[in-house]
């Protein structure tokens, strides 16, 4: 029996916007599959062969005879992408289950397109699915009663992702999950309701098995998840495993934490400089979804302004750059706020920015608000991938913040345009 | 409530001040973080930091999302240094 997993492809920013491509003076980044794929890969019993394919890289074979079963894991913007997919390779007769965030907070959209749909966390579904498939048996719809018990997990097959590198794929960091779940109630994030809202911490020897297996083929680790600064058992945990990097001779390097100006602002000095002691040299300060952001660029939340540049210094101060991503389009915004952006990043001293547009994804509270507000303009997800507008915006008209949106990529990046003194990785943007 | 008890409440309250840039005399136990003292979301993460860092508490964040009052992360911050330091007397 044989089984193919599938990333399902999508459209990047410099996709929708090729003039970005001269705008901006950095490596585009190229990213690898989520983790989805190399957890169930790795869940996934030995009486079946399996391989991977990347739907943005390669044919995915849509006529190789010997597939019992395709599994097409997708997130919202390449959600119309997998259903097209799994439309061909059903006509082909092949049997497709369809799983990942966009077929778990979507059920009813994905469903008509696969044979199966796995709904929450894949791990504890996967053996019965195969099983399924084995018996002739698949069922509509598998999904996840309970959130899967982390400790018992293996550790991701990434090596699926590795062997696909060549001269156009070749990330220079790859993602390390150090928890599932999360607590807060952010408007924008699907997480919360597809992993709940208890946190699950990995175990450290988990994490560092992970990153073990990247630093045996090169690669860098980045921490993408914004939790790991929280409060509590997060910051202890982050820090038990620095500890244990830096105790390492030859400890996988980490390319970046992701985290927000809030969760930034409120670590102490202690965690900042294990951080550094760790070689981390970079924060990916994600924007949009905290007050700080959400305040600080529409001209009236001056504390917010201040916290902001209070944020940035912070991060310079322990000598890690803070890579900021800009998000456009929260509920405050208005026409100015694309220049008090840019104003912001200068006077903050920003060296490395990107710029989304803020996108309702299903599943996550501001789409059902936007759209009981009949604020939505369409539902062809394969645009809604932070680099389109999909709602009416409350200031402004969708092109003036998608002009806008252009406007702060083209007018950052005319005053930075000499990046020859970082490394491959750290010139590396999303776009 | 104990000494040490009150030398914690003391802190929880030094600290809400610093962040909220009020007296700590002006902090009542039954006033509420957010509607009453003004004390945002990034106010409450600063809280807990700073605190859990200075009393080597440890706690997973969602049993903190239940803090309303003052009195609520007093007890909090007490209730886990309890469990976490306090010597156990024989059983």
């Amino acid at each position: 029996v044989k089984v193919r997993f599938i990333y399902a492809g999508f459209r990047r920013h410099a996709d929708d916007h090729p003039e970005l491509r001269s705008h901006v003076p950095c490596n585009e980044y190229f990213g690898p599959p989520s983790l989805g794929i190399a957890m169930l890969a790795a869940c996934t019993p030995p009486n079946w062969q399996l391989d991977f394919r990347d739907d943005r890289l390669e044919d995915v074979g849509l006529d190789d005879p010997d597939l019992d079963l395709v599994a097409i894991s997708c997130f919202t913007p390449s959600s119309m992408r997998a259903m097209e997919l799994a439309d061909a390779f059903r006509a082909r007769g092949r049997k497709v289950v369809l799983g990942g965030i966009f077929p778990s907070l979507a059920t009813s959209a994905a469903a008509p397109h696969a044979d199966a749909v796995v709904v929450g966390e894949g791990e504890g579904l996967w053996p019965q699915v195969l099983r399924d498939v084995e018996r002739g048996q698949l069922a509509p719809v598998y999904r996840a009663e309970r959130p899967v018990e982390v400790t018992s997990l293996p550790l991701p097959r990434v090596d699926l992702y590795l062997d696909k590198e060549d001269l156009r794929f070749r990330p220079d960091d790859y993602p390390v999950q150090l928890s599932r779940g999360c607590p807060l109630s952010c408007s924008a994030c699907a997480l919360p309701t597809s992993m709940g809202r208890k946190l699950r911490h990995l175990p450290v020897e988990h994490v560092l098995g992970q990153l073990d297996q990247l630093a045996a083929r090169g690669k860098l680790a980045s921490l993408t998840e914004d939790t790991s600064l929280l409060p509590g058992a997060c910051q202890r945990r982050l820090v038990e495993l620095l500890d244990a990097l830096a105790a390492r001779e030859r400890p996988c390097e980490i390319s970046y934490l992701g985290t927000s100006m809030p969760l930034l602002l409120a670590a102490p000095d202690l965690v900042l400089q294990r951080l550094r002691r760790a070689k981390v040299s970079m924060f990916y300060l994600v924007g949009g979804f905290d007050p700080i952001t959400r305040g600080a660029f529409t001209g009236k939340d001056q504390a917010a302004y201040t916290r902001a540049v209070d944020a940035i210094r912070k991060a310079w101060d322990h000598g890690i750059e803070p890579y900021t991503s800009f998000l456009v389009g929260n509920e405050d915004d208005d026409e100015g706020t694309f220049d008090r952006m840019l104003e912001f990043a200068d006077r903050a001293g920003v060296r490395k920015a990107e710029f989304a547009i803020m996108t309702p994804y299903p599943g996550t509270p501001v789409f059902r608000a936007l759209t009981e507000q009949g604020r939505i303009l369409h539902h062809d997800f394969s645009r809604y991938n932070d680099a389109n507008v999909v709602f009416r915006p409350k200031h402004m008209t969708p092109d003036r913040l998608l002009e806008g949106y252009l406007h702060l990529w083209r007018e950052f990046y005319r005053s930075r345009r000499d990046y020859s003194g970082l490394t491959h990785a750290e010139r590396t943007v999303q776009f | 409530m104990d000494s040490q008890g009150t030398e914690h409440r003391e802190q929880v309250i030094r600290v809400m001040a610093e962040i909220l840039e009020i007296e700590p005399t002006v902090i009542q136990g039954e006033q509420r973080l957010r509607e009453d003292l003004g004390m945002d979301s990034l106010g409450s993460l600063e809280l807990l930091s700073v605190v859990s860092h200075a009393l080597a508490i440890d706690f997973e964040m969602e049993h903190a999302m239940g803090i309303v009052t003052v009195n609520d992360a007093c007890a909090f911050v007490e209730k886990h240094y309890d469990e976490q330091h306090r010597p156990r007397g024989p059983e």
